[in-house]
Order: structure tokens, then sequence, then C-alpha cells
């Protein structure tokens, strides 16, 4: 097994794709949270000199997590768009150790993706509020468990990103889904208060709930709950992924 | 019995897609040390087939087992068989070097077994380039460098002179032949027979998905071979070789047809059977030739026997 997840690393870093995403991502969090703080005196974000505001821009770093459940889906996507399935499967005919060895490779990427958005949002952050005068500390006002948070949903969604594109199989189909749910659906629901009940379920508010912060007025499921939630989902969909990757004619 | 360990044993497999057969009940063996040609037309099965054998396509019924065992069951299977199945299944972004280390990642070979196979293939000074800019021959001895970097002793290769120029072809016909010579089990399919004939000792023809006929190439050739016989007395020559066949309790074993008023081609009797039968008779023959045969007549001969038949029932 861990020859297979070096193997997926080593498919992964032969390309550039890992880099521009990695950019983007920094590059969406960045900007995230520089309109938090230069737009900060508004209703919405608690002050800044206090434990949740401070909270509250660290979960942003947790912004960019479509991204790797984009990169997931491309990685499982591309070995059946560029035909390597074949040569992947010749070398490991149990087809489920591949769907596994992926699934571990891109929780790590994962943790590597929200490692770098930390830091980029801790290289804004930091100095930006010390010019207002306020002295963050990453290891205090519970900004510890916010960044624990973050790291989590970005392994959340990569692997989900990965057991989706076991099951569809289709990049287009999986890639142009997770975006138009991710980036219009979900949002759309969630803002109606009347299906709240539901939509605390679903991945995004799933994912808030590990941070306990989010911009809009839902409540949350405990942050227990919202990884359970989320592992629920990867586990359905690698499972539903495993089984047809498994039964399926490779042709 | 104990299996060769080499051996590749294709027993009834068969692959329904739809309504279609794809394969159909087809048997045979491929024995180490020798090239076998997997012969026939498009859409034969022949992809389908190879597929099977390695565990990627699930059979309707069936089994096939290299060294006894079925693909799915090899502990380590690139170490014991190497394949190249399309030249196609590469990520266009990736370099040759980059898709080769991937794989020699996964089995825990030594990155530097990527270059060795590059070396191989002759791509050792295009490897970093991307495969998005490799020509389609690059592209056949990039997945045949996959199939080598186990040095696996079974090798299974699907059309892997398609898209090879002809110094290509040469080249790939030593190398195989390299390889068959040290032991190893060369199973190569093919549709186009010019490129094999060369290449191969021994053949499997399949049409529509069932078998047609194995066995070693030469034999092929001597019951195939055609025979031109000229004669004045072309009725009553075609007439005794009909008896001869008659006699022999094999009436198709032995196909006569006539070209024009005094010429006739025989198949399935070389020509010191000819001539004995028309001396025999007393017949007055003016020309019996062994005809040049090559594989691509005796392929004809053998995979399109149905529909010439049917035709020859309408004229």
């Amino acid at each position: 097994m861990p020859q297979l997840i070096a193997a997926e690393f080593s498919k992964l870093f032969s390309t550039r794709l890992w880099l521009w995403l990695l950019l983007a991502s920094t590059a969406l969090v960045a900007l995230y949270v520089s309109l938090n703080i230069a737009f900060a005196d508004n209703a919405v974000t608690p002050p800044l000199d206090t434990a949740p505001g401070q909270q509250t821009l660290f979960a942003i770093a947790a912004g960019a997590r479509p991204l790797v459940a984009v990169l997931g889906a491309i990685a499982i996507t591309t070995e059946f768009r560029h035909r390597t399935a074949t040569a992947t499967f010749l070398a490991t005919p149990h087809r489920g150790r591949v769907v596994i060895a992926k699934l571990a490779a891109y929780a790590i990427v994962g943790a590597a993706y929200a490692v770098a958005c930390i830091a980029t949002v801790s290289a804004i952050v930091l100095p930006w509020l010390a010019t207002k005068g306020i002295d963050v500390s990453l290891t205090g006002n519970g900004i510890p468990r916010t960044l624990l948070g973050v790291a989590a949903a970005y392994i959340a969604y990569a692997v989900i990103g990965v057991a989706l594109g076991a099951l569809v199989r289709d990049q287009v189909a999986t890639v142009v889904g997770l975006l138009i749910y991710l980036f219009v659906v979900e949002p759309v629901i969630t803002n109606i208060p009347a299906l709240d009940a539901w939509t605390l379920y679903l991945p995004g508010p799933a994912g808030n709930a590990l941070t306990q912060i989010s911009l809009t007025t839902q409540d949350f499921l405990s942050p227990w709950q919202g990884g359970l939630v989320l592992v629920a989902y990867a586990t359905a969909l690698a499972v539903g992924g495993t089984l047809l990757a498994v039964s399926r004619d490779v042709t | 019995m104990t299996e060769h360990v080499n051996r590749i044993v294709v027993s009834s497999l068969t692959k329904r897609f739809g309504a279609v057969r794809a394969v159909d009940d087809l048997s045979f063996t491929v024995e180490p040390g020798s090239i076998t040609g997997f012969l026939g037309p498009n859409g034969a099965g022949k992809t389908t087939t190879l597929r099977m054998l390695l565990g990627l396509v699930s059979p309707d019924a069936g089994t096939a087992t290299i060294g006894g065992r079925p693909y799915r069951d090899l502990p380590r299977p690139n170490d014991v068989v190497g394949a190249a199945l399309e030249a196609s299944g590469f990520h266009p972004a990736r370099s040759g070097r980059g898709h080769l280390r991937a794989y020699c990642r996964v089995n825990g070979y030594p990155p530097s077994r990527a270059g060795e196979a590059l070396a191989m293939v002759g791509l050792a000074d295009v490897g970093n380039r991307a495969v998005g800019g490799y020509s389609l021959g690059m592209r056949q001895r990039l997945a045949l460098a996959g199939a080598l970097l186990g040095d696996p002793s079974v090798l299974v290769l699907d059309e892997p002179a398609n898209g090879l120029d002809p110094e290509g072809i040469v080249w790939m016909r030593e190398l195989l032949r390299d390889l068959a010579r040290q032991g190893r089990t060369v199973l190569v399919s093919s549709h186009v027979l010019a490129e094999v004939q060369q290449l191969v000792d021994h053949v499997v023809i399949i049409n529509r998905g069932s078998l047609v006929r194995q066995g070693p190439l030469a034999e092929l050739f001597a019951v195939q071979a055609r025979v031109s016989v000229r004669t004045p007395h072309a009725d009553r020559l075609a007439a005794a070789l009909g008896c001869a066949a008659v006699e022999r309790a094999a009436p198709g074993a032995i196909q006569v047809e006539r070209t024009d008023a005094v010429t006739l081609q025989v198949t399935g009797l070389d020509t010191d059977g000819i001539g004995r039968i028309a001396f025999a008779e007393r017949i007055e023959l003016h020309e019996l030739a062994a005809g040049h045969s090559d594989l691509e007549s005796v392929f004809f001969a053998l995979t399109a026997t149905a529909d010439t038949r049917a035709l020859d029932e309408v004229s």
C-alpha cells in the first residue's frame, strides 16, 4: 500500500495541475481574508480584537476547499479520460486497492493544501492586524481549534472528490457537477431558512461546522457531527465508486 | 499436471456485449520461447480476448490463465506479465519518463528502471518531453517500454506495430525475437498480416470471436499453399482431384478453383500429390507450379471461406 500511495504522488507531481490549483487556492483565501479585514466594520464579521473575530479570519482559510475536491475528482477521472486506468489496473489488478491508495494520497494532499492556505492567511492577518495594534497569537483565542477544523475540512473535501470521481468516472461531468453544486446550488439552498433543518447536513454546512464559523446566519452541527457527516459522504461515495471500479470492464 | 510457468491457456472464453458475441467459446494455448501471432480482422474479438486474459474485462464464461493462474491472482503481475494494450494510455501533460516512473513506484522498481526501459525502446532522448507531443510510433514504443519495466517472462502486445514506420517494425521484430529467444512467451495481436509474417512462429487466427486455426506458421502455409495447374483437360483433372478428396474422406480438404479454360488453382494438395493423381489418370499437364503464398492469402482463405461459399452459391 505505501508503494501505491507513493505512485499516486508520482502521478500528481508529474503534471502541473497541483501547482496551478495550489496557487488558485492560496490566491482565493488571500482575497477573501483581505476583503474581510478591509471591510471589517460591518455587521457580519465580529470585531477583530475579539476571539470570534480572529477565529472568523482564520476560518476563511477553509474557503478554497472546493478546489481540493476538484483536484481529487480530476485525479481519478483522468485515469479514465486518458486511459491510464489500463496500466494502473494491470499493475494492481485488485482495483479496490487503487481507489484506497488514491483516497489516502489525496487526504494527505488535502492536509498539505490546508497548511498552505493557513500559512497564506497567517501571512496576511498577523502583520495587517499588527498595524491596527491587535496582537494575534496562533495558539490563543481558540484559534488552534479553528485551524484543526480547516485542515479537517480540506482532507474531507479531497477525499469526497476522489470518491465522487470513482463513482461518476466522466471527468467533465464530475468537475462541472462539483463546481455547480458547491458554488451555485449549495449557497442558494442553504440561504433558504425554511430548509435549514435539512441543509445543515449538506457538505458545505458540515464543513463550516468543523470551524464553527460561517458568514451566513445558519446554525451549525457540532464539529464532531459535521466531521461525521463528511466522513459518511466520503464513505458512501467511496464504497459505491470502489464497487463500480471493481465490477466494470476496463475497455 | 504442472503448468509451465510461462504458458498462456485460454479455455472456452466467452464474452457478450448485448446481443453480440464478441468472443465465443474460444480456446487456445501460447507456448514460451516463441512468438505467437494473434490474428483476425478488425472486430474479430482480439482486444476483448486480451483484456479478459489480463483481468480488465470479466468473461461471461471460460477462463484464461498465465502459468496456471488467472491474471488477477498473480501476486505481482508486472513482474511476470508485461502488457501493452494501446498506444493511447498516457496523460498528455506527463513526460514519458514520468509515466514510467509512476509504474516503477507501484511495483517497487528503482526509478532508474524507467530510464533503462526508455533506452531499450529508443526513446532515451525524448523521455523528458510531454507525451502529448509524441508521434503514434513514439507512443507505441513508450507502451512497449511500460510492458518491459518488470523484465517480464510473458509479453502481451495488442497491435504493437500499428503506427511504426518500416524501420521501427524491423527494430521491433529484432527486439521481440531476442525476447522470445530468451525463453519468454510473446503474444502479438495484429490485423495487418504483412507486419507479422516475418515475425511470428505460431499463429492463432480468430474470426467473429471464434477460433479459425492455431498452429505453427509453416504448417499453415503447407496446408493452405495454392498450386497452379495448367492442363488442356481441366475438367477431368478437377474431377480426379474431387475423387481423391472423397477417397480421403475429407471432401472439403482439397479445393479446386477454375480460373480459365486450362488453369486450376488447387489448395490442400502439394505439387507432388497433384502430379501423382494426374499421372495415374493419364492427364497431360503443361504447368504445375507451387503458387506464391503469403499469410494474407492464407488468412483470407481461412476467414472468408463462409462468405465466398455463400457468394458461389448465389452466382
